[in-house]
């Protein structure tokens, strides 16, 4: 008997670790995951009720966090240990507690594993962050820190492309790893003596995550991408997320070069703390200034002398970054005229405004954690290109904190300008983005997997389509406990 | 009693996934009534693994590297096969069958390593190797015995991108990597500039040659140096061959598990090319074989002006993608792949004892 209510924990305490190592092993986050998305559980209890015996075959029938989802459960040492430690509290509660509300408390166990563990993995991320700064400061290349709203993945990875062509061996984080784990990890495993540079993206979660990741990382140099909305609601304010990202600017040494956005006000105030700052942007009185833009070619005005650059990157937040990067190359000593013939070489980072033809039909990729800025530059975007239709397919955005539905509210009606078709997913921005879409044919999905499936079957010849913020699943169709 | 064959493949290389296919096809092809397959791969971040696990394509997708035991080569000639870094454990290895390409595998690194550690492997020699993987070294060379080239400039990556001398139309491409990679026609200075650029994200040399309007491209393969495969002529969807012509079509997709180069399409044998053009090939094969001293199966590249009927030599590659078997299949009597590798396995094990039988310790006694 206690063996079915053991296999059934342990199948199901390994689908809510995926959840909880979604929301990064954050108690309260899991916990407000949990009550939005009604997980508790209903199965095991029905069991229980009816006969212990029911728990084996429903345990065998939960679907594997390893295998299904778009993120599926990475078995992590951190996620094996906090597994490890919540079946002894599973197995203390079931001794004690009638088993009916062990079902119930299962996420309960993992939270409080990850609670007891805490001192521990901070001190295992201690030591490893010690070695890794040894590391660093053995191989000793010029860091480049950059942060901001969004941006950052992309630039990070044009910079470290552009310097390390022109300049020297250049060292960058890997996909769009920026927290003080995943670049301890990252310098642990790649960082070898020979590297001239690295360029390291850094990820304001909080108040104080970029000043860790600067003792980490001390940089020489910074670009700050832009301050739009993102993560207000992990920040609080506005005020908070600009105080933030200054401190990726104040780590830097006087005199060390500060390449920020020039079209962005609350930018500027960051690159004001300086006064050899370089601005980049559409904007008169920018260092490195984007004129006569088209979908994907423009100029770069740079020491009075303009360079004409063609992309593969679409959009206009691509020109932003390549500019972003631009500056800090030719700063750092590139030539110019090499860094301008480079970037039509250079290809859009998976998902970031990434513009696909397969059997000539255009399909923008912008799936990665959308914002409001963002997302009017990918509109934009599938505005200048020239299609039949234009069809829209996003959940809306997310993580905007009290403006949530306000944004993508304003966002709808701006779509409605330039949409024919909009397939809205999800359920987590329906009312809003409903409110403000108008004269066009609107598609009602309850996941990402409908979406798809309803576009495939409708998509016409011709018709352009952008796939805007592939929000994990954590926001799709309910899990079924 | 059973050789110990280890199949080496993968490698730091642009041409790493190629490297898999090849490995494993060519595993797939052994004859396990002779030999126990060994297969290691040597893996992005520098480390070789071994094990099942090396048989299925998801670990390579995946990177689960956990899942293989970590091995690695010394280069001590007592030990006489792979170490295992975790465990106290040696794997005997009788020979190696190398499958790489590209950088690091192809152009005399592993090759070097394999001498010191006194090893029986296929394919060339260092020094064939890495030459070989030299266009502009090689091609120097050859042309010094009377081989005909295209002449070419060569261009190192600097501060500022040199323009090379010459009329556009011209011809870029890197000077080590196979597999036309960041391989480019530039038509006037602007495009020329953007495909040099782009070619130095990957090789720190550039070769620069004029363009043939009228191209085309005829292939053979040599093994040992004294058997010559038929001839083929690959077809280019554009001008010459790019790296996804090569091994990104449609059909290397849909086929089996192995693809690259087998799965290209090629013309073998045409019987419209012209003679004369196909017995210099041969006698070119030879002459180039024979001077590079070159062993196991490589392919030799070669181009024909048509405008001109000029034959030149164009590139060797000492580790022929899916070695070159589809060419093997087609002699007259044909030559399986099973045998193929048969052969090469042989001539490796007869090279190395040639190599030991010189003197390395008797030596001017300085000290």
């Amino acid at each position: 008997m206690f063996l079915a209510l053991s296999l059934f924990f342990c199948m199901r305490s390994l689908r809510y670790l995926r959840y909880f190592q979604q929301e990064e092993y954050n108690g309260k986050r899991f916990g407000h995951w949990w009550w939005k998305n009604r997980a508790f559980d209903k199965r095991g209890t029905l069991a229980l009720l009816l006969s212990p015996l029911l728990l084996i075959p429903i345990a065998l029938l939960e679907e594997n966090p390893l295998r299904t989802g778009k993120l599926k459960l990475r078995l992590t040492a951190r996620a094996k240990r906090i597994w490890a430690v919540s079946w002894i509290w599973f197995a203390a509660t079931a001794y004690f507690v009638p088993w009916i509300v062990i079902p119930q408390l299962i996420p309960l166990f993992l939270v409080a594993a990850n609670s007891i563990l805490k001192p521990y993995e901070a001190w295992v991320q201690r030591r490893l962050a010690k070695q890794a700064r040894t590391t660093l400061s053995r191989c000793d290349p010029e860091v480049i820190g950059i942060t901001g709203s969004f941006g950052k993945t992309s630039t990070k990875h044009i910079l470290g492309e552009m310097l390390q062509t022109t300049l020297g061996a250049t060292f960058w984080t890997k996909g769009g790893i920026n927290t003080t784990m995943g670049v301890t990890r990252e310098i642990r495993t790649r960082m070898r003596p020979g590297y001239q540079f690295a360029v390291m993206e850094m990820g304001a979660y909080h108040e104080g995550s970029i000043d860790r990741l600067c003792k980490l990382t001390p940089p020489h140099a910074a670009i700050i991408t832009a301050i739009g909305q993102t993560h207000i609601d992990r920040f609080g304010s506005q005020e908070a997320i600009v105080r933030a990202k200054s401190e990726l600017v104040n780590a830097v040494p006087a005199g060390g070069i500060v390449v920020c956005n020039g079209d962005d006000v609350q930018a500027r105030e960051i690159g004001a703390l300086r006064d050899n700052t370089l601005y980049f942007g559409f904007s008169d009185g920018c260092d490195c200034r984007i004129v006569g833009y088209r979908l994907n070619h423009f100029t770069l005005i740079w020491n009075d002398k303009r360079y004409d650059i063609e992309t593969q990157m679409v959009g206009k937040p691509a020109a932003m970054n390549l500019a972003a990067a631009f500056s800090m190359a030719c700063t750092l000593g590139a030539d110019p005229d090499f860094i301008a013939n480079l970037i039509p070489a250079l290809q859009a980072h998976s998902n970031r405004l990434q513009m696909r033809t397969v059997g000539g039909e255009i399909t923008l990729h912008d799936g990665y954690n959308s914002n409001p800025t963002g997302f009017r530059a990918a509109l934009e975007t599938l505005d200048a290109i020239s299609g039949k239709q234009k069809v829209l397919v996003t959940p809306g955005m997310i993580e905007l904190g009290s403006n949530q539905a306000k944004e993508n509210r304003v966002i709808a009606e701006i779509a409605s300008q330039v949409c024919d078709r909009v397939l809205v997913v999800g359920h987590h921005n329906r009312e809003a983005l409903l409110e403000g879409l108008s004269d066009v044919n609107v598609d009602l999905c309850d996941s990402r997997d409908e979406a798809f499936a309803v576009l495939r079957q409708t998509r016409q010849k011709g018709d352009v389509v952008l796939i805007e913020n592939d929000l994990p699943d954590l926001f799709e169709g309910r899990p079924k406990f | 009693m059973k050789k110990q064959l280890a199949v080496l493949f993968g490698g730091r290389s642009i041409e790493h996934e190629i490297s898999i296919i090849t490995g494993l096809q060519a595993i797939e092809a052994i004859d396990t009534e002779k030999y126990d397959i060994i297969p290691v791969y040597f893996a992005p971040n520098g480390k070789w693994y071994t094990g099942d696990a090396l048989y299925d394509k998801m670990f390579y997708k995946r990177g689960a590297y956990n899942l293989a035991e970590e091995v690695t080569l010394l280069p001590d000639p007592s030990i006489q096969g792979l170490i295992s870094r975790k465990r106290n454990k040696t794997y005997p290895v009788d020979v190696y069958l190398l499958a790489y390409h590209g950088q690091y595998g192809e152009d005399g690194c592993v090759q070097g390593l394999l001498e010191l550690a006194n090893a029986a492997y296929t394919g060339c020699t260092p020094e064939t190797s890495t030459i070989a993987m030299n266009k502009h070294l090689c091609k120097s060379l050859l042309t010094a015995h009377g081989i005909p080239v295209l002449p070419g400039q060569l261009l190192r990556r600097g501060d500022k991108l040199v323009l090379p001398t010459g009329d556009y139309p011209l011809f870029v491409k890197p000077n080590h990597l196979g597999s036309s990679v960041a391989v480019a026609r530039a038509n006037n200075e602007s495009e020329c500039k953007k495909a040099l650029a782009n070619l130095f994200r990957f090789d720190r040399e550039a070769l620069v040659e004029r363009c043939i309007e009228n191209l085309l491209e005829v292939n053979i393969s040599v093994l040992d140096a004294d058997h010559f495969s038929p001839v083929e002529v690959p077809v280019a969807t554009s001008h010459a061959l790019t790296y996804a012509d090569k091994y990104l079509r449609e059909e290397s997709k849909s086929g089996p598990s192995s693809g690259g180069m087998a799965s290209l399409t090629r013309i073998v044998d045409p019987p419209d090319l012209n003679p004369t053009i196909k017995a210099q090939v041969i006698e070119y094969a030879r002459q180039i074989t024979s001077l590079l001293d070159c062993s196991g199966v490589i392919r030799l590249d070669f181009m024909v002006d048509c405008d001109t009927d000029q034959l030149h030599f164009n590139e060797l590659n000492p580790i022929p993608g899916s070695m070159a078997f589809y060419l093997w299949d087609q002699c007259s009597p044909p030559v399986v792949y099973t045998e193929l590798l048969d052969r090469m396995i042989d001539a490796a094990l007869k090279r190395r004892s040639e190599r030991m039988a010189v003197n390395h310790d008797y030596g001017y006694h300085a000290l």
